[in-house]
């Protein structure tokens, strides 16, 4: 016996009676081409189901995704001025010394950047943390220490936590209090664990910890952002 | 399931502490891996950010179980994408023959990566050609909305019956089209 889609959308939705039901699942059992029809009848609702309603709140979503990519992702715009034609001579020549100035000591191991920290702009509970991430965020690094310590020592552990309270602390030149929270990213399971093996290493290169230095830049992964950072590490530790 | 099946839950319930970190964790080593292969910084946050937002549509229903590690499956997803982006605007695409950053994802977790991206290609197919089915698509959409049968085929202008018959019929009519598009060969090959 042909079944139609109007018999699969029935049987799917309950309403065949109890002889057809028997006959329909009967051949269901057997007519792989059937199994085929209703399988893909079943898939296409809930495909088309659930596509529609994630439609409706994708905005929402999206409210925040959009600060994200921005922030890892798309460079600023710079702002084009017209220079007259003996400006183009200053800033050709101005080029040229920045060039030399940054091209012949190499990278160095304070060269480094930070991303911002996430969740500056949040609501409720995280509001202390949304403040402390503002500071640091803002580059107020001795404000940013108070505040992150203040977090670490009133809430749950908090690897985020740990890491931008130890960036801040080697910010303000507090290497070995940077070191002691650095130290047990590096070794631990957070994903700050990658980028805080070259923090450590910067922490002890400055505290002229060297083996310790060398140590932790040369478990620096090359893919790593930090990884000609730590590289210029063990070129002054050597 | 998966232990970062966590980023799954995170995407759907839209908590802001660990989508910052599915951010912090991947995109440096995405953004890289794209602009590597001639992408643009504006492409690749594009590239990663519909990529997320095709997990979340993916996963929306509740009942998508994460078999692979989340890296693994957000950077296959990210490579389609950048590939059918390229072909669409014809961009040169540089090719590498190694993975540089992601050097640390074993090999064999990218079958589990694939099976899950052809899922999301293939929703994404059945999508694209709904889109295209005129009158057929507004029958089937408002089928799947939570309210009385009667009640859409009576803001359908049809009998009830009709609408039954014209909904299976829709239905049936998305399923071939789908089963014969050359993208869906493709998919499942």
């Amino acid at each position: 016996m042909t079944y139609s889609y109007n018999d699969i959308d029935s049987y799917l939705n309950g309403e065949l009676q109890a002889e057809e039901l028997q006959q329909f699942e009967q051949e269901l059992r057997s007519n792989t081409q059937l199994q085929e029809q209703v399988n893909s009848y079943r898939l296409l609702n809930s495909t088309v189901g659930k596509h529609q309603l994630a439609e409706q709140t994708i905005p929402e979503l999206k409210q925040l995704l959009d600060p994200l990519t921005q922030q890892y992702f798309k460079q600023q715009k710079a702002k084009v001025f017209t220079l007259k034609r003996s400006m183009y001579m200053l800033a050709a020549a101005a080029s040229v010394v920045l060039i030399l100035l940054l091209a012949l000591p190499g990278v160095s191991p304070d060269g480094y950047t930070v991303d911002n920290m996430p969740g500056a702009i949040v609501r409720g509970k995280e509001e202390e943390k949304a403040k402390a991430a503002q500071l640091f965020n803002n580059e107020q690094y001795a404000e940013a220490v108070q505040a992150f310590q203040q977090l670490k020592a009133s809430g749950p552990a908090d690897a985020a936590v740990d890491f931008y309270l130890a960036v801040s602390l080697l910010k303000t030149k507090q290497y070995t209090a940077a070191l002691s929270l650095f130290e047990p990213l590096a070794n631990g399971a957070s994903v700050y664990a990658e980028d805080a093996h070259f923090f450590a290493a910067l922490s002890a290169y400055h505290l002229q910890q060297h083996e310790k230095a060398k140590q932790y830049a040369e478990q620096v992964k090359e893919g790593s952002r930090y990884w000609k950072n730590a590289k210029a590490i063990l070129k002054k530790e050597k | 399931m998966h232990a970062d099946q966590k980023y799954i839950t995170a995407l759907l319930d839209h908590d802001q502490r660990l989508i910052s970190e599915i951010y912090q964790r991947f995109a440096p080593n995405m953004k890289a891996y794209l602009l590597s292969r001639g992408c643009s910084e504006d492409d690749a946050g594009d590239v990663f950010q519909e990529a997320l937002i095709d997990i979340y549509k993916l996963a929306n229903d509740g009942q998508f179980v994460l078999t692979c590690p989340f890296e693994a499956f957000l950077l296959l997803l990210c490579k389609r994408k950048f590939i059918n982006k390229t072909k669409k605007t014809s961009l040169t695409v540089v090719t590498n023959s190694d993975e540089d950053a992601y050097t640390h994802i074993p090999g064999d977790v990218n079958a589990g990566a694939a099976e899950h991206v052809a899922q999301v290609e293939k929703e994404q197919l059945v999508m694209l050609v709904l889109d295209e089915m005129g009158n057929c698509k507004e029958v089937i959409l408002k089928s799947l909305l939570k309210k009385p049968q009667e009640e859409i085929a009576e803001e359908l202008g049809m009998t009830y019956a009709y609408y039954r018959k014209r909904k299976s019929n829709c239905m049936g009519e998305l399923a071939e089209l789908v089963r014969n598009h050359s993208r869906f060969k493709e998919i499942v090959s």
